[in-house]
Parts: C-alpha cells; structure tokens; sequence
C-alpha cells in the first residue's frame, strides 16, 4: 500500500519518498544521525534550540514565524530524539501542497530548512553568543522540566538506574552540568564536524515533483565537504542485573510505579513479533491483562501499561496508585506476568492482541509522522519489515512463541516515585 | 433519514449531513483512499451541567460535581458484565472516551470491521446499566485519575485560573470532581442524568473515512429507533459577574520552575455561527500579540523572562468564554506586567497582522482534512455548540479587520477582566 521510493543523494545522504496523492500537506523531515555519546548529548541538542534562533536571510524567530505565516502557516521543528544508541537532530516542516497554497511553497520550505542546516547566524568564528546563552539557560530548565510530568520521571529514573553505564540510556536533551563548558565559539565548532561527518536521511511524504527536489538536494550537498561515517549497530541488549529496587520521595499526592525489564529481543530478531503480540496481551490496550486487572478488577489504578524498546531490548511497566497500594499493585502486575509467561491466554486473547497491532500498524498509513518514524527505524535496524510484511508476521504468531520468548523476560529494576511522609 | 449533500470546491470535501428520526444529528464526511475510520458520538452534558430539571420531573436538583465524566466511565459497563472496549477489541478497533466542560464523547478508530464497530458504539451507548457494585468500583479508579492530575502542574494552573476567573460558573469545578464529590454519586443520580441528557435530540454523530453514508443511515435507524422523546435537556446556569472573581491564585506543586496562566474574561456569548467567528477573531489577536511572530513574544523571550512553553489558547463555548496565555518564567508577575504594558500601548490589529496571521489560519484548517480524527473532532466540537463548521470559508470572510479590532478592545484593553494564576515550586525545607 505504501511505496517507498529510495534515492541516494550522495555517500551517506538518502531520500525517501512515501507518495499519496491523499494528503492535503507535504511533510518533511531531514534527520542526522549521531551516535549516543555522553560528550556530545548536550551539545547537540542545544545546536537545535540555537540553530532555530536565526538563519543569515531570516536572522530572528520572529522574521522566520512571520515568514512561515505568510507561507500559510507552514508548521517547522527543530529537535533531537533518540532510538537505540542513535541521537537523530530533526528538522521538519509540514506545509500545504501547492494545489491548497501557491506554487513553489515546496522549494520555498526547503529553502529554509537548509537555512537552518546551513546557513546558520555566526559572528566572530562563532554562533551568536547572545542567542547561546540564552538556549543554555531555555536548556537547563528544559532538562529540568522532567520532573513536570511525574510519569515521564518515573520511567526516566527507572531506566537510568536500570541501565547504567550504558550509551543507549543517555539523556537525548543532555545534562545540565555540561551546559558551563559550552560557549558559541566550541559549539560552532562541534557543528562544523557533525554537519560534514553525519548520515543524513531525508524524507518525503505527500506529492512532489520527486526529480525536481532530488536534483536540488544534489546541489545543496554538493556544495558541503562530505565525509560521512556510517552508523554501526544502533541497537543493544544486556542481560537483567539482580533485581534491585529503587524509592523516591517528592511532594506528590500520586505514587508512581515504574518497573524495567530485560527482553533479550530487539526488533531484528526472529521472536520480535511474539514478543510484541504476548506483550499487548500482557499490557498495552484496554483489552490487556494490566487493564483488566490492576485497574477494572482491583480499582487500583487509572492507567497500567506495558510497553517495549524495540531497540533495547527493553519493557518498562508504568502505573499511578495510592502509595500504600505498592506492594498490592506490583504483586499483581507480577501475577499478571507470570500468567502471560505460563500462555495462560484464550485464543480470543491472542486474536484480539493481533487485531489490535494490525489495526495500529494498518493506521500508520494515513499518518506521515508515523510513516516518518516507521520507516526511520528500518532505515536504522538496517533490514526491518515493510508495515506489510509486519502484518503478516503479526498473523503467524503462536501460542507457543510468545511462551518462548516470555521465558526470556526478566525484572532487573523496580522503582516507586512516593509522596513526603 | 434523508441526507443532504454538501460539497465544498474549495477543499475537494463532501459533508452528508441530516437529522435523523430520533433527533439525533449526523454528520459524515466519506475519505476514500484512507485506511483509518473514524467515528464519535457527544451528548450535550459536560462538567458545567450540574443543576437541570431531570426528564420527566418538575424540581431542579443539584447533582456532585464530576458526575458527567463519572457517567462516562460508566457508560463502558454492559448488562452482560462485560466491558465496551471487549466487543472493540475484538474487532481490532481503539476506542476511548472523554468529557469536556460542555460535552461529553464517545469514540472509536478502526481499519476493519467498521461497521460492526460503528453498530456497537451506538449501541453501547443507548444501553446504561448502573449498579451499586460497578459504581463503587469505579470510584478507586476515577479517585486516582483525579490525584494524577492533582500532581500535573499544567493542568492545575489552568483550572486554578478559571476559579479566579469565575465566581460562580461551574467552569471553575475540575471536571473529575473532588475525591469527595465522587464518593456521594449512586446509580439511580447516574440514571437521571442519561435519562436527561442523552436523549438522541442532545447528541450529535460524526464519521470520517472510507464509509458509506447508507449503510451508517441504516445502523444508525436501526439502533436509535424512529421515535422523538422530545425531551429536551436543560441545565440552568448561575448568573456570572462580568468582572473577574479573583484578580489571582497561588499554589505550590513540585515543578521545576514557575508556571503560569493569565487569563481575559470574554463576556461577549454569542450562539451559532458566531461562536466560531469569534474564535478566528480571538485566534488571530492571540497570534498577533503572543505568538513566535509577535513583537511581545521576541521582546519577553530576549528578557529571558519566558521560554518555548510560552502558548495562548481560547475556551469559548456558549456559556463561558476566555482567552489565556501560559507558560513557565522565573518571574510570572514581571511577564504579567510586561504584557499589560503592551496592550496598554498596542492601540490596534495592524491590517499586516491580519492579512499574514488569516492567512495561517487558513493553512491550518486545510490541514485538517488529512486526517480522519481531526476531521470529526473539529467537526463534533463546533457541532455541539451549533456552529456549521462546514461553513468555515464562509464564516471565515465575515472575520473582517474592523470585528477584530472590536474584539481587541473589548477584551484585551480592560483590566477588570483579568487575572493571573501561578504555579511555583515546593519550598524546600
């Protein structure tokens, strides 16, 4: 259903081409690609919140926002994520096709993303030390915002005393402590290397005139002293650590439980779709066995979830409960684990398992974000599934599989976020 | 029922739409080519509906606060012990639910089996069973959906805003309830309130996606039946002053930096079409005064005074309007201030705001029509409270410079109209 057409644009710099004529937009994505390393977590994603700052032809935020209104509000981003041992920089833009805008809105927004990419505001060999101080300081009360939403804490905290040590677990928006040994002149200089050195791929998903932008990426790249180095392996797998148990205490009125978990099973593997299916049984959707338990059964919960890093190797168990239903909670998801790894599953369980992730997969085709990211990971696990293939695979899984592959998973870390006695 | 067909030229769109036997509103817009369909079902009962005259009785009663969404919930219990979301599942489709101020809605998602799905939606939804056992179950449910947001600062300087808003519009109420709002609510209070409001003639349905609006014709006469109750649900709403209730609110919560809400009282309801051109007209002042493209927003961001959370919104609904603009700052009062300077000194809506910030609006109404969820959440949204959303081009030219500067000074120029709520971290002790 979906054709992806692939193009090399030069060593290391791909375009990919999801055409539907269905869409009313054209959605663009360029990603650069770095290896997650404790050195340069901070410095890249504070490049994305500085390069956004000004470009040499629109050198405020304001004169690029006046700019992309007047191109009927085309919407940008530049960001960072993380997949795997990968640090990916994204520069997006989402504009109308020509036909509901103007002719040339297309080239006119990648005019600007290579702006950004390229022609970003220096004075004296450096950024703009004006526009570096202040995203140091936006950066640091970014990372610190963490702790905003107390879910996304608990699975933060959770991980990073699961995986210590380990490059997969770094933080995609850095750390605070490295923020005083950047200045314009050394982050300048980091952008100059990884402009030049980093894999690039670039997609497309809507209805262009695919030569056309081909020939002027070709352009725009042959101008740039390429020396790209390819990414290695971006996934990872450990064995769990003697299960150990971690406590916090804040001034919240909700616990938040978080337990991580060794799969063994990364996306690339044979037993990946068993894990995946035995895993939404397990705990993902209104139909799981987390759902049905921990929250309809024991009214102990509003959310308990499940969910997998297909990179990592990784499941992390999320849940908000009373602090003193810890152990209660906890015992039953453990319960309801044991009972997956044992098959202790209807058929019915299995097939509304597999309905449930062919209808998310089938849905990713009216979504250019989640085609993006889909096709991204491919792109990184070097040989992943078509979304058809993958729903083949999904249908071809047995009992016997998930049992198999659920004997693998083991508890390595539990953490309770709890309110101040 | 007969469908009427509208076609939109300049947006490639068609809306079949008609009112069918029951009373009920339906709305479908077909999307060949995508694999997702999509389809909601709103009764007009939301958290502000908490005094009404229930169907068939004389005496206004008072129900607890929270009772719409709790209803909500509820609604997923089937007679055969079994849950909504199973009979979903097993036909691969997502479904959810969510309760507003002023509406609450059901839904589903799905790439298969979407009529089988669709048949289920209503008839889950025709079909309450309360008993005192599932009530009190879903107390510990709802009870610790209510403490996650007690711990979510966002959320919390927002309602926290409408209570200095609002003296008495029950707007100011979260729309869980209170742990102790919920305890008081039983299954025959439950019962009154579907009996009121979810009469087919309160409710609308919408559907986007590769559908065909006979068969939903069809599904839809045989769930709803033919027959009008004619009951018509009425909420009676608090008289609401037109200046603020408290100028501001301060809490503690544990985040990492100030959070704030400043809020502009909008007094000036109107009902149907207007209601959505007020909301360009306030849409494209918010953009014009606290957007990235705005003077204010460059002059507070190179102060270091706010960062990228800065946002605006506006809530406007038949019985409560308001604007806000949010964000995180070491120093709220001084972004306050700041920001009445500014609209103390910015005397109008310059024609190039308007012509560049009309123009994005535009852009992102268009954009709607990629996806099949947000065609129907757009299009129940404005149904619900009477606006044609179909007719958006049409309403859109009515938004002329002249209007918004009315708006402008209307809202923006009175200070007796605002308030600000803040959110600050735990002191450590």
């Amino acid at each position: 259903m979906t054709d992806i057409k692939k193009f090399k644009i030069a060593d290391g710099i791909s375009l990919n081409y999801i055409n539907d004529k269905k869409y009313k937009t054209v959605s663009i994505s360029l990603y650069l690609h770095r290896k997650l390393k404790r050195d340069e977590v901070t410095k890249n994603a504070l490049l994305t919140s500085v390069l956004r700052q000004g470009t040499k032809k629109y050198p405020t935020s304001k004169e690029i926002n006046r700019y992309t209104e007047e191109l009927y509000g085309a919407s940008y981003g530049l960001s960072v994520f993380k997949k795997g041992n990968i640090q990916t920089l994204s520069f997006g833009f989402n504009s109308l096709t020509e036909k509901y805008s103007e002719n040339g809105i297309i080239e006119k927004c990648f005019d600007l993303l290579f702006e950004f990419l390229l022609n970003p505001l220096v004075e004296n060999g450096g950024f703009v030390k004006k526009n570096v101080d202040t995203e140091k300081i936006n950066l640091e009360a970014d990372i610190k915002a963490l702790i905003n939403d107390k879910r996304a804490y608990a699975d933060v905290k959770c991980l990073e005393n699961m995986c210590i040590g380990e490059d997969s677990a770094l933080s995609d928006i850095g750390y605070v402590e490295d923020l005083e040994n950047i200045d314009e002149k050394n982050l300048y200089e980091h952008y100059k290397t990884i402009i030049t050195q980093s894999p690039v791929d670039i997609f497309i998903v809507g209805d262009v005139d695919i030569d056309k932008i081909k020939a002027y990426l070709e352009e725009v790249f042959s101008k740039v002293n390429l020396d790209i180095t390819p990414l290695d392996n971006v996934t990872s797998k450990k064995s769990a650590n003697e299960e150990k148990y971690v406590e916090e205490k804040l001034d919240v009125a909700q616990g938040k439980l978080s337990i991580g978990l060794r799969t063994n099973t990364i996306a690339t593997d044979d037993d990946y779709y068993p894990l995946v299916v035995g895993n939404s049984i397990f705990g993902s959707g209104a139909h799981s066995k987390l759902f049905n338990n921990v929250r309809e059964k024991l009214s102990l919960a509003y959310y308990a979830y499940s969910r997998l890093d297909k990179f990592n190797g990784i499941m992390l168990i999320g849940s908000g409960i009373e602090f003193v239903n810890f152990n209660k909670a906890k015992d039953e998801i453990f319960v309801q684990l044991e009972a997956t790894k044992n098959g202790e599953f209807t058929s019915d369980e299995l097939f509304i398992a597999k309905q449930a992730i062919i209808n998310r997969l089938k849905s990713y085709y009216d979504s250019p974000a989640l085609l993006k990211d889909y096709y991204l990971c491919n792109i990184l696990l070097k040989d992943g599934d078509s979304i058809e293939d993958a729903i083949e695979k999904v249908k071809k899984v047995t009992k016997e599989e998930i049992v198999a592959v659920f004997s693998k998973i083991k508890s390595d870390t539990v953490y309770f976020l709890k309110g101040k006695e | 029922m007969k469908f009427n067909k509208y076609t939109n030229e300049h947006i490639n769109e068609t809306l079949y739409y008609g009112e069918h036997e029951s009373g009920l509103g339906v709305f479908v817009v077909p999307k060949k080519d995508f694999s997702k369909k999509y389809a909601i079902i709103g009764a007009k009962i939301g958290s502000i509906d908490n005094t009404f005259i229930p169907n068939g009785e004389k005496e206004v009663i008072t129900v607890p606060d929270g009772i719409a969404h709790f209803l909500e919930h509820k609604m997923f219990e089937m007679s055969d012990g079994s849950n909504a979301f199973d009979k979903f599942s097993v036909y691969g489709a997502n479904a959810n639910a969510f309760t507003s101020f002023t509406n609450t809605c059901y839904l589903f998602s799905c790439t298969d089996n979407f009529y089988e799905s669709f048949e289920h939606l209503l008839n889950y939804v025709k079909s309450p069973y309360f008993t005192d056992e599932n009530v009190e179950k879903e107390k510990g449910i709802i009870g610790q959906e209510i403490r996650m947001y007690d711990d979510d600062g966002e959320w919390r300087v927002m309602f926290n805003l409408l209570m200095a808003l609002y003296k008495n519009c029950p707007v100011r109420i979260d729309i869980a309830g209170t742990v102790e709002s919920i305890a008081k609510i039983y299954p025959d209070t439950l019962y009154k309130c579907y009996n009121t409001f979810y009469d087919p003639s309160n409710m609308v349905l919408c559907v986007a996606g590769d559908v065909d609006e006979n068969k939903i014709n069809e599904i839809v006469d045989k769930i709803m039946g033919k027959k009008i109750t004619g009951s018509k649900a009425k909420s009676i709403y608090p008289d609401e002053p037109k200046e603020v209730y408290q100028k501001e609110i301060t809490q503690n919560l544990s985040v990492a930096m100030p959070l704030f809400n400043i809020g502009f009282k909008d007094n000036d309801l109107s009902v149907g079409d207007d209601i959505l051109k007020n909301e360009i007209a306030v849409k494209i002042i918010l953009c014009a005064i606290a957007s990235k493209s705005s003077d204010l927003y460059e002059n507070l961001y190179d102060e270091g005074l706010i960062n990228d959370e800065f946002s605006y919104d506006y809530m406007y609904e038949e019985n409560f309007a308001c604007a806000l603009v949010g964000g995180e700052s070491e120093n709220p009062d001084l972004v306050y201030k700041r920001i009445c300077d500014y609209l103390e000194n910015k005397k109008e809506i310059t024609k190039e705001e308007f012509d560049r910030i009309k123009k994005a609006i535009w852009g992102n109404y268009i954009k709607i029509f990629n996806d099949v969820e947000a065609i129907s959440s757009a299009l129940i949204r404005n149904v619900l409270k009477g606006v044609n959303w179909f007719e958006f081009a049409k309403i859109f030219d009515l938004v002329t410079l002249e209007f918004v500067n009315e708006k402008y000074n209307k809202l923006f120029k009175d200070e007796t109209l605002r308030a600000i709520s803040k959110v600050f971290p735990q002191q450590e002790n």
